[in-house]
């Protein structure tokens, strides 16, 4: 995998008048943006506005109605790929592996972000085992890699699935409303986390939030979603525009 | 004497049959449980069961017809699923179908109590070796698949969505899936019968999730304890002369709460505060 070499300003992910319903109901509506590399974006709106399904239809989980999304990776192999799957890591917002006594350890889980790229009717080799390892052992998950993933903290849980995101080496990293569940502490590890990856190992990501404190703080570009995007732009002007007065009226954000 | 019933022909039929059904049965249960579609092989018993009584009703061999039937039944809960029918209500629209085709058949076909008792209730001296030789192939069949999809099986029971994400067909797999499922339900409806063939999918593995262990040893201990159920049922029905549906499914029962028990008085992993450091090797 080479890459070109690319700029702060150079686009990696677009959406061009992307649409989307559920039968009569409109979810998402001439949705268009870009994401820059290395950005940190924050996605946020009241229930219901559509963000999980925009991040969704970026993944590849669901196909727009009408609209493109396009790639641009600079990965010769991957160039043109919707959704290009080694690009872009996932991190679901509630998958059933936290329901108490699911039988999967820490360790089975992270394995699980390798399978994609090995294929069908193949094993994982030695090197998929040390990417494992590595991951495991950079996520600072060592010493609970063959606990029940269940009986983590929800800290420790956010960081198996991040591991297990990020595992394949992806540039994009999405989280669906990585920090619920979280206690304040591990609150502060996340996003120091983030920080990190996009600093030091420049993964662009992409986050849906609710907090609008965090919002503040730790992304630089919200995208503010009401079924069709009211607003992109600085986080720090998200007052200024009377968008935090709009969410805390909805009821939900604080 | 133990395992009596080995001293006879149709005892060592049962057993042979008995200890496919174990296997397979518990095997699937695992993943099918965490998943919530335990219903799914009740759903497909009674597509089969139409498949029997057009069996009867035709003269062709019925456990050939069940397969058929219970292929189909999977395509058509599939294909709901493709339509936006919630799984459950899919499943129950299969189950419903299968049923009336079968009572509406075995209304019109004579002299077919016996057979369809049998079918019900399951059987040790109604298992022939034209059963045993579709029991092994089916068996094979859908041991020899579980074990080369194992992974994607597992990551689809982990989490679909990111499965899905990272590039795996889980449409196609869920669909081979329920089809392994339905093949399962007509290996072990000759023995335990179309009303418990579910149990044994849904009661080992039940039992052992409670024990909180890795996938693959929740997987290996679940059909430990169905092979022993399996085996334990057989004997007490040949003791006993009881139907032996009943009586492996209420070993496995008993196993279930053996297993409750010990669950509870296992001593509660406190959680675990580690404090580690990220350093994620990018290679870019």
């Amino acid at each position: 995998m080479s890459l070109t070499p690319t700029g702060n300003e150079q686009v990696c992910l677009t959406m061009n008048n992307v649409w989307f319903a559920y039968g009569a109901n409109t979810i998402l509506e001439d949705v268009s943006l870009s994401i820059r590399q290395e950005e940190i974006v924050g996605i946020a709106g009241p229930n219901g506005s559509g963000k999980s399904t925009l991040m969704k239809i970026m993944v590849g989980l669901l196909k727009p109605d009408k609209g493109t999304v396009s790639f641009t990776c600079h990965i010769g192999e991957c160039e043109g790929m919707y959704p290009c799957r080694p690009c872009i890591g996932y991190v679901p917002q509630n998958p059933m592996i936290r329901q108490e006594r699911f039988p999967v350890t820490t360790r089975e889980i992270v394995e699980m972000g390798t399978f994609g790229q090995i294929g069908l009717f193949r094993r994982m080799n030695s090197d998929t085992r040390k990417a494992v390892d590595n991951a495991i052992a950079e996520a600072g998950l060592g010493n609970v890699q063959h606990e029940l993933f269940s009986d983590l903290s929800g800290g420790q849980q956010q960081r198996t699935l991040i591991a297990r995101a990020l595992v394949g080496s992806p540039h994009i990293i999405a989280l669906d409303e990585p920090t619920n569940g979280v206690d304040a502490q591990s609150k502060q590890e996340f996003y120091s986390l983030v920080s990190h990856l996009n600093k030091v190992h420049r993964i662009t990501v992409l986050m849906i939030l609710h907090d609008l404190p965090d919002l503040a703080a730790h992304v630089e570009r919200v995208i503010f979603l009401q079924r069709k995007i009211i607003y992109d732009g600085p986080s720090a002007n998200l007052n200024a525009e009377g968008l935090w007065d709009l969410m805390v009226r909805a009821g939900k954000i604080t | 004497m133990v395992l009596e019933f080995l001293s006879y022909q149709f005892g060592v039929r049962a057993l042979i049959g008995g200890l496919i059904v174990a296997i397979t049965c518990s095997s699937l249960g695992v993943f099918l449980v965490l998943r919530r579609l335990s219903l799914i092989a009740d759903g497909l018993s009674h597509v089969a069961f139409g498949g029997i009584a057009l069996g009867l009703f035709s003269g062709i061999y019925p456990l050939y017809t069940a397969v058929v039937g219970v292929v189909l039944g999977s395509l058509g809960i599939h294909g709901l699923g493709k339509l936006r029918v919630a799984s459950d209500a899919a499943i129950a629209i299969m189950f419903a179908t299968g049923l009336a085709i079968g009572i509406i058949l075995i209304s019109v076909t004579q002299n077919v109590a016996v057979d369809v008792l049998s079918f019900l209730f399951g059987t040790i001296l109604g298992i022939n070796q034209t059963d045993i030789y579709l029991a092994i192939v089916l068996g094979v069949t859908v041991i020899s698949i579980l074990l080369l999809f194992w992974k994607e099986w597992v990551a689809i029971t982990i989490d679909a969505e990111f499965a899905r994400v990272s590039g795996l067909p889980v449409s196609a797999l869920e669909l081979v899936f329920t089809i392994l499922t339905g093949l399962t339900v007509v290996v072990a409806m000759r023995l335990v019968g179309v009303l418990l063939v579910s149990s044994l999918i849904v009661i080992p593995a039940s039992a052992m999730i409670q024990l909180k262990m890795p996938f693959r040893k929740t997987v290996l201990s679940a059909c430990g304890i169905a092979v022993v159920s399996v085996i334990a049922g057989l004997q007490l029905s040949f003791t006993y002369d009881i139907a032996p549906g009943g009586s492996i499914v209420l070993v496995t029962i008993c196993c279930f709460i053996l297993a409750a028990i010990v669950a509870r008085l296992l001593p509660k992993i406190p959680k675990k505060s580690v404090q580690g450091s990220w350093d994620h090797q990018c290679n870019r």
